[in-house]
């Protein structure tokens, strides 16, 4: 790789023919930027410089005409461009000339990434550690991940910024983006912020100026060399405004007004354990590590005393974090064909559930954004629906990409549809259906959808801003306001009475204060919040044991359900891109109950008298804490139609009759958008009483003797075991695989295997997934399950 | 986490790339250029300021 030289007239301008490197196949095409660069720059410089060039211009080594060399440097700004034309060369060379670095395309997320190999792996590091200081003080700047190259290397890849465009000094000046970093720029020694020929920050499509290559930030120069990155001072504070250099002809007047504003920002956000945090996430370590670490804790002392600024105590911000959840999320579900999604707690009393759910659906081109409004206030949206003559009829529909990769969409309801430059928002239409019971989904009432055109990554508060102008439309402003300490009291006896069956009317005063001691909000579905009680389900279990199950009727449905973290709601599943249906997905839109996860109570007296059937899915019983679940005791499709709705049971009334007389098997229990895995105690499948026989007779086909105990063992320890022991007998795969297949238990964990899931809430699926031989069985694993724990 | 054999080079980009770089090479020079007229234009006009000056003076 060919270096920067302190001189530039020393750079290495040799192609990757000539320098050491095998190139990259895909480069044959083009086989060297800098030539390329070179013909530019000299067509160029002839058109700017019309005078100078002289008629007989130097050649490299190369053999192609150096373009710097056509510059004759008699005058002071001569001399400035040769210099500025070969360091663009330079740069050209080091980044895309002599090693494989430049723009890469991912293969299956299609997304874009300006790839840089260092040869250096702390160099990947430091840039890594200033994009991320940028990212955390709001500052566009290149967002990048590090990785390891197949050879071994660490490379740093950038995320495409789309449409960027080079921006002139003046633009740069100008720009609110460049200003407000400038502070973040000296905290991080970013002598090259600007870069030499204003290259390194660029304009996006989204009108923003983009720090995009920080390389030369804290301990190293841009050219790779060691700085000295001290945390006694910030002497950049300084330099970085002397118009002498490239960073200072922009940075020029900025007032202490300004600073003070960008230094109380870096404090609010940056701390010791948010340094530490990146530092470890960048992989730095020894000296390296503690010279950026001493550098950046003793700069951000350094601004707290020059600028007298403390972090600020502020009100807790739902919308911070939502970018960095939505990511994190997409992660999560990274191989499930989901989304990513994150909720935002908002409003008094308009929305229901005070949520927003937020899905990253930028492969289809926009953030959705849904909630259901409260009846009453849907009535009233209804009304005002009718009279808006911008208010056309369409449908609210969810995108997927089925089980061949092909776009589709799942229609849920008639809409009206109000549509601005970069919003579509959606309110579904009541309720047509003279079958006000099953008909026209349900689950869609109340429901309003809202789209924020984009395929870029927008920042909270620009979610925040469109949410704004979408609100104001439906003229609901005041609903995207927190909840104040008032409207989470509110809530938390609405939810009660609501599950409880109450008239809040009825409430005493010690009522009062006891579910506003007792109810807390707390996140039961990644993503998800709702109000919990904790400890309610104890009491629960004190009226009779029971068991909470859900039965999978595909196998493969539960390496699904593994993935995506839990039992999510078909609504939500569809939302969120999944093309998976179901039992009955197309019924519980209708009927409402498309918004929640299906599971069913077995209590002690239960009458049943059925083996396990299909493998059972067993929770923790403490999901019966959460307040956002409804009961009935015999199979309604979750409806949520009223003549249904009315006769649901409250929690105790459904204990009560399972203590009384039991429950019938097809009862109901319907949680709101999904269970997590962690609340997943297990897998029971029917128990077969011939698996131990079938071994037997399987070890013994390979001809030597079998130990009565190694029988047991072996089923306990799953098929992996059993593969390696009938192999080390000399027994055919298809017989073993055949015995495999005809075992409920070792099929399922074969599976999971299979996939690539050795474990389940740090179980080993081979205890995960255990057997049973009738339902009531379910209660005696829970109990068990949890007596481990 | 990218892996490094997921990724595809784009040519196309890469050329993109150079001519953005070049583009800002030129509008720098533009810079330059400015800078160096304008300078010229202040010290060009500086002559007669000091004349009317000195007038005065005399």
């Amino acid at each position: 790789m060919s270096e920067y030289a302190s001189d530039p007239s020393e750079t290495d301008f040799q192609a990757p023919e000539t320098g050491g490197v095998t190139p990259q196949p895909e480069l044959k095409k083009y086989p060297n930027w800098v030539e390329l660069a070179k013909q530019k720059i000299q067509e160029i410089l002839q058109s700017k410089l019309k005078q100078g060039a002289s008629a007989e211009p130097a050649t490299d080594q190369t053999g192609v005409e150096s373009p710097a060399d056509q510059v004759e440097a008699e005058t002071p700004q001569q001399e400035e461009i040769k210099a500025l034309t070969e360091a663009v060369l330079a740069k050209i060379s080091e980044q895309l000339g002599s090693n494989p670095g430049g723009w890469y395309e991912h293969q299956e997320t299609h997304e874009k990434y300006y790839v840089k190999y260092y040869d250096n792996p702390d160099r990947a590091r430091v840039e890594f550690v200033a994009n991320a200081v940028y990212a955390q003080l709001g500052i566009p700047a290149a967002k990048s991940e590090l990785f390891e190259t197949d050879d071994g290397r660490l490379a740093i890849a950038a995320k495409e910024i789309p449409g960027t465009e080079a921006a002139t000094g003046e633009q740069m000046r100008a720009s609110q983006d460049v200003r407000s970093g400038f502070l973040a720029d000296a905290f991080l020694a970013n002598w090259d912020v600007v870069g030499l020929v204003n290259d390194n920050i660029v304009q996006g499509s989204d009108g923003r100026m983009h720090r995009i290559d920080n390389g030369g930030s804290l301990i190293y120069r841009a050219q790779g060399g060691a700085k000295n990155y001290s945390g006694s001072e910030i002497p950049e504070l300084q330099t970085m405004l002397n118009p002498e250099y490239s960073a200072g002809k922009v940075f020029a007047g900025m007032t202490e007004e300004e600073l003070h504003d960008q230094a109380q920002n870096l404090v609010n956000r940056i701390d010791k354990a948010f340094i530490d945090q990146i530092i470890a996430q960048a992989g730095l370590s020894g000296e390296v590590a503690e010279q950026v670490r001493e550098g950046l804790k003793g700069r951000l002392q350094f601004i707290k005393e020059r600028f007298g600024v403390e972090k600020e105590e502020t009100e807790p911000n739902p919308w911070q974090g939502v970018v960095e959840r939505l990511r994190t999320d997409a992660e999560r579900v990274k191989g499930v064909e989901f989304r990513g999604h994150t909720d935002v707690t908002i409003d008094k009393d308009k929305i229901e559930g005070q949520r927003l759910d937020i899905i990253d659906a930028r492969d289809a081109g926009y953030y959705t954004v849904y909630f259901k409004l409260t009846q009453g206030q849907y009535d009233q949206m209804v009304q005002k629906m009718h009279g808006m003559s911008e208010a056309y009829g369409s449908r609210i529909a969810y995108p997927f990409k089925d089980n061949y990769g092909y776009d589709q969409q799942f229609d849920v309801t008639q809409a009206w549809t109000i549509e601005t430059e970069d919003l579509e928002i959606r309110i579904a239409m009541p309720n047509s259906s003279k079958d006000v019971d099953k008909g026209n989904g349900r689950a869609g009432l109340g429901l309003v959808e809202i789209k924020i055109k984009t395929t870029e990554e927008l920042t909270p508060e620009m979610i925040r801003e469109k949410l704004e102008k979408a609100f104001e439309k439906l003229e609901l402003q005041e609903a995207l306001t927190s909840p104040d300490d008032e409207a989470e009291r509110k809530f938390k006896i609405a939810r009660y009475c609501w599950q409880q069956k109450i008239d809040e009317a009825s409430l005493t005063p010690e009522d009062i204060a006891r579910i506003e001691a007792n109810l807390q909000r707390q996140e039961v579905f990644p993503g998800y919040s709702t109000m919990v009680e904790p400890g309610k389900s104890k009491e629960y279990a004190e009226i009779v044991p029971f068991a909470i199950q859900h039965g999978i009727y595909n196998e493969n449905a539960l390496i699904k359900i593994i993935r995506a973290g839990g039992l999510i709601a078909t609504q939500e599943r569809f939302r969120r891109g999944s093309a998976e249906t179901g039992m009955s997905s197309g019924t519980d839109m209708d009927t409402g109950g498309a918004d929640s996860v299906f599971t069913r109570i077995i209590t002690e007296n239960d009458s049943m008298s059925g083996g396990i059937g299909h493998p059972q899915i067993i929770f923790n019983p403490d999901i019966l804490d959460r307040t956002d679940w409804y009961s009935y005791e015999t199979d309604k499709y979750g409806s949520t139609a009223p003549s249904y709705f009315s006769s649901r049971l409250t929690p105790e009334e459904l204990l009560q009759r399972g203590k009384n007389h039991g429950l019938p098997e097809n009862n109901e229990q319907m949680f709101r958008y999904g269970i997590p895995l962690d609340k997943m105690l297990g897998v029971v499948v029917e128990g077969n009483t011939y698996v131990e026989d079938s071994l037997l007779y399987l070890l013994r086909s390979g001809g030597q003797d079998v130990d009565s105990q190694l029988v047991g063992r072996l089923i306990d320890q799953g098929p992996s075991a059993i593969k390696a022991e009938c192999q080390s007998r000399g027994i055919d795969d298809y017989m073993v695989g055949d015995f495999i297949t005809s075992d409920a238990r070792l099929r399922l964990i074969d599976k999971l295997n299979v996939a690539g899931i050795q474990e389940v809430n740090g179980i080993p699926v081979e205890e995960f997934i255990t057997t049973g031989q009738n339902r009531k069985d379910l209660i005696k694993l829970t109990q068990e399950r949890l007596g481990q724990e | 986490m990218l892996r490094e054999s997921d990724l595809t080079a784009l040519p196309e980009k890469n050329e993109a790339e150079v001519d953005r770089l070049v583009q800002s090479l030129g509008n720098k020079i533009d810079e330059i250029q400015a800078s160096s007229k304008n300078e010229k234009e202040a010290s060009d006009s500086n002559p007669t300021n000091e004349l009317e000056q000195g007038e005065e003076n005399v």
